[in-house]
């Protein structure tokens, strides 16, 4: 949010701030796991089914670390627990993580029981395996079951992106030989809507790949939204793929029904505020841009600090500002000449790897633009009772 | 809790004691002053008396009895006579009890009949006439009639006078004052500790209400210290001396996990949301956002010392708070702007976060907090600047308020018809003084507001000690506390 400070805030030395942060903290992860586990790479692992979420992938990669681990008592055990958090949360840009970690931390704090250690440990670690191989798909199953009665017969459905609990869905009521059309957006710059086209046309449902930019033009033949998320949030937002906002804010100015699909082990402990306030760690993508266009901090689509002495050549290279978005007032105001990258005549400019880089990967969607969150807790909860949920579970 | 005992013990011993003092020895003592101070709770006895003399014809007289502006509402035979010995000579003590004597014809006018002196005071409000009024209090009476414990007497005027302001202030003041009374307390012999000490808390709970109210947040210490006074009782089997130091230890304990820590949490989990180059509004004063701020800047200046944030304070008249707001923060380093509520909305599209204090959160989300935050959150709605209100869980209600009009309190109006350049509105302030009502020949009806209410739609979240929460998660957190409480 630095574009909303006046001239006289900047601070004439941006590199230096932006430097040490992300060094230290690549530097203090590494040095952490690297002594007897490596969380990381067994959350990589983890990750690599396609059929495991990020949460799920934390709480395997956690578990593992337990299984690994040689402390001796439970404190020790925690805090090397704590440490793998700590490098998971701090290197992996998804928030799945963050709220897969939370979760296995509340449910080891509960756990805490009077049994000896050893056999405290192989409950632990049974436990996690179970909810990992058993209970997560069954969630999963649930809020299909749920979900499916929201499909009519002959209805067209929005969806955003790739998500296999909205792609279970639409399979289920296909099943139920209720006849479904989807658009699915493509979801740049990932694609990820593609592979929701592939998944969903080999099962035989008619399905229309939409440009995210056409999502207003389609949306009056929609008749309802169905998107996945990647974690249910404190204020009964959701954090998800970018572009769901705005795919709800079109929902809502056409008025039509907004419905996301969470699994209970997405749920969050934090609250957004705007776009830009979200817990994600400054990845090696991010750090990896050009040394002269050093951020001075992780939020996506901030303005380049000006660099005092590269007033002349930096016209040219200035192209990263690409489009304005709503994650600041403000950013409606400065105009820069030579932003045009896409489609602008004869000789198509793309993006680069550069500009997709500083772009946000998830967006926040506010609980104001969802009908109901439908989870595996029962009943289709609203935004509100989603967030009491939440704050009753982590009040307590 | 408190009314029964009122009520009861208030007809027969001032009936005992009429006959003894029967005219006071001062018979001028300012009526005015003396008098309006215990309207409130003056208010609650009228009204409970009229009840009473509804019920029963005989129970008239005691009604008109229970109407008299005493301040030893709960003699209570001899334990309340040895009291009395202790702080001031019984002799004038019940002096002043009789004190109010002459003004007697008064009082029931002041609510029942809109006559006479009475009429302007209610035209003073004009539609908030509901609204208890405050002047300043009758610290002589109230120190001579010796129910009062000296240090009460002085938290009144200290709050009453507006030198201890902010919820969080005055619990604390109210607490630790309590917990010295406490301490100071003897047990009388034939009494039991955890039924005679609400008894002689009463009536210094009343006299600090008639100073200032409580609100929400002293209402639920008082009544937390109430149960805790109650389990005493069940627990039983303890030295008067042991349950003593139980009580001022647990009053420590709560202002410290209430108060205190809870501030500590609250300023931990709203600097998250502070980042470098943002400019933060803040209205008014609140100890709570003053705290944030500072702790925000601090942490940022040990990160990063060319990091930092703006500030900019919000005031309006007649109070100016932020004046103290903005001498805290400026002193500490952190570059503000100081401007009053009209330029608001010049400023917001600049800022990227509204803090706000509050002095109370009801149950359905909605801020009582200084006048002027309503606005101040509307307006940032309307520019979609986040609003996070920071307030402690102990300031939850669980009442329903719909607007600022049926609960609030009236404020000095003083203050407001005197600018600061000497100009006036062509009225000396004499005109509208407080005897004659504040109704001059000018037809002008000074009114000042202390509080209002911010719907919850115009909150994005609550920043408490468990964490942020949406305004609409308020009952859940009630819910859970409750049991506590």
């Amino acid at each position: 949010m630095a574009g909303v400070a006046s001239p006289l805030s900047l601070s004439p030395v941006p590199s230096a701030r932006g430097a040490p942060r992300p060094s230290a903290q690549s530097h203090a992860s590494g040095s952490q796991t690297g002594k007897n586990f490596d969380v990381i790479h067994s959350y990589k692992r983890a990750i690599e089914d396609d059929k495991v979420p990020h949460p799920i992938a934390a709480i395997l990669a956690l578990v593992e670390l337990i299984e690994a681990s040689t402390a001796s008592t439970v404190t020790g055990l925690a805090s090397e627990l704590t440490i793998g958090r700590q490098a998971l949360i701090n290197t992996q840009p998804s928030l799945g993580v963050r709220a897969g970690c939370q979760l296995w931390e509340r449910f080891f704090a509960l756990s805490m029981g009077g049994e000896d250690f050893p056999s405290y440990k192989r409950s632990l670690i049974s436990q996690g395996r179970s909810f990992c191989a058993i209970t997560a798909p069954q969630c999963r199953e649930k809020i299909a079951d749920l979900a499916v009665g929201f499909l009519r017969d002959d209805c067209v459905i929005l969806t955003h992106s790739y998500s296999r609990t909205v792609i279970q869905t639409i399979l289920r009521a296909h099943k139920q030989h209720k006849r479904i059309k989807v658009y699915v957006t493509e979801a740049r710059p990932a694609c990820l809507g593609m592979r929701t086209h592939q998944v969903l046309t080999a099962n035989g449902i008619p399905c229309t790949v939409v440009l995210d930019s056409a999502v207003a033009y389609v949306m009056e033949r929609v008749d309802m939204v169905l998107v996945g998320s990647e974690a249910v949030v404190e204020s009964g937002g959701l954090v998800s793929s970018v572009g769901t906002y705005q795919v709800a804010l079109v929902a809502k100015a056409m008025q039509k029904p907004f419905y996301a699909l969470a699994e209970s082990y997405k749920f969050l402990r934090h609250y957004p505020l705007s776009q830009t306030d979200l817990p994600i760690p400054s990845t090696s993508t991010t750090t990896s841009i050009s040394p002269n266009e050093k951020h001075t901090s992780n939020i996506p689509l901030e303005f380049p600090t000006l660099i005092p002495n590269s007033h002349p050549p930096a016209i040219g290279a200035h192209n990263p500002l690409s489009r304005p978005t709503s994650a600041t007032p403000q950013s409606r105001s400065p105009v820069v000449p030579g932003t045009p990258t896409e489609g602008s005549g004869a000789n198509r400019v793309e993006m680069t790897k550069e500009m997709e880089s500083i772009n946000p990967m998830v967006d926040v969607t506010t609980p104001d633009l969802i009908d109901f969150i439908i989870t595996d807790l029962g009943a289709p909860l609203s935004p509100t009772s989603v967030s009491q949920y939440l704050v009753a579970q982590f009040s307590s | 809790m408190v009314a029964e005992p009122i009520t009861e013990s208030s007809k027969p011993p001032t009936q005992g004691k009429q006959p003894k003092q029967p005219k006071p020895q001062n018979p001028k003592p300012e009526k005015g002053g003396g008098e309006k101070v215990k309207s409130a709770k003056d208010l609650k006895k009228e009204k409970r008396a009229a009840a009473v003399a509804a019920r029963g014809g005989e129970n008239a007289g005691a009604g008109h009895e229970g109407g008299r502006p005493t301040l030893s509402v709960t003699n209570t035979g001899a334990a309340g006579e040895s009291r009395q010995a202790s702080f001031a000579p019984s002799g004038s003590a019940s002096a002043s009890a009789g004190g109010p004597g002459p003004s007697k014809p008064q009082r029931p006018a002041h609510f029942s009949e809109p006559s006479g002196l009475s009429l302007s005071n209610i035209q003073q409000n004009l539609f908030f006439s509901h609204l208890p009024h405050q002047d300043f209090p009758d610290t002589s009476a109230a120190l001579i009639n010796g129910k009062l414990h000296p240090l009460i007497v002085r938290l009144g005027v200290l709050m009453s006078s507006g030198q201890l302001r902010g919820a969080n202030a005055r619990t604390m003041g109210m607490m630790s004052a309590f917990r010295e009374v406490i301490r100071d307390y003897e047990c009388p012999d034939q009494a039991v500790l955890w039924k005679d000490l609400p008894i002689y808390l009463s009536p210094m709970i009343a006299w600090l209400e008639g100073c200032r109210p409580k609100g929400v947040g002293g209402g639920n210490a008082i009544r937390w210290l109430k149960s805790e006074i109650n389990r005493l009782g069940e627990q039983g089997d303890r030295s008067e001396a042991e349950q003593k130091d139980y009580l001022v230890e647990a009053i420590g304990l709560y202002l410290r996990d209430r108060i205190e820590f809870a501030d500590k949490v609250i300023a931990d989990n709203a600097k998250e949301k502070i980042r470098n180059g943002d400019t933060v509004v803040t209205y008014a004063r609140s100890s709570v956002v003053e705290r944030v701020l500072l702790e925000a800047h601090r942490d940022m200046k040990v990160s990063d010392p060319e990091a930092g944030f703006k500030v900019v304070v919000v005031d309006s008249r007649p109070l100016l708070e932020g004046r103290q707001s903005l001498e805290a923060l400026s002193s500490a380093g952190i570059p503000c702007t100081y401007i009053l509520l009209p330029l608001l909305s010049s400023i917001l599209p600049q800022a990227d976060l509204v803090l706000l204090g509050g002095s109370a959160l009801h149950s359905d989300g909605a801020l009582y907090s200084r006048s002027g935050t309503a606005i101040v959150s509307m307006l940032a709605k309307e520019h979609r600047v986040p609003v996070v209100a920071c307030v402690e869980t102990y300031k939850f209600g669980e009442k329903v308020v719909l607007d600022g009009v049926a609960t609030n309190e009236l404020g000095s109006v003083d203050n407001l018809l005197s600018i600061p350049n000497n100009l006036s509105f062509g009225i000396k302030p004499n005109d509208l003084s407080s005897t004659t009502g504040g109704v001059g020949k000018h037809n002008l009806t000074p009114l000042h507001l202390v509080y209002d209410v911010t719907p919850p739609s115009l909150i994005t979240a609550v920043c408490t000690e468990i964490g942020f929460i949406p305004p609409s998660s308020v009952p859940t957190v009630l819910g859970k506390s409750s049991s506590v409480v």
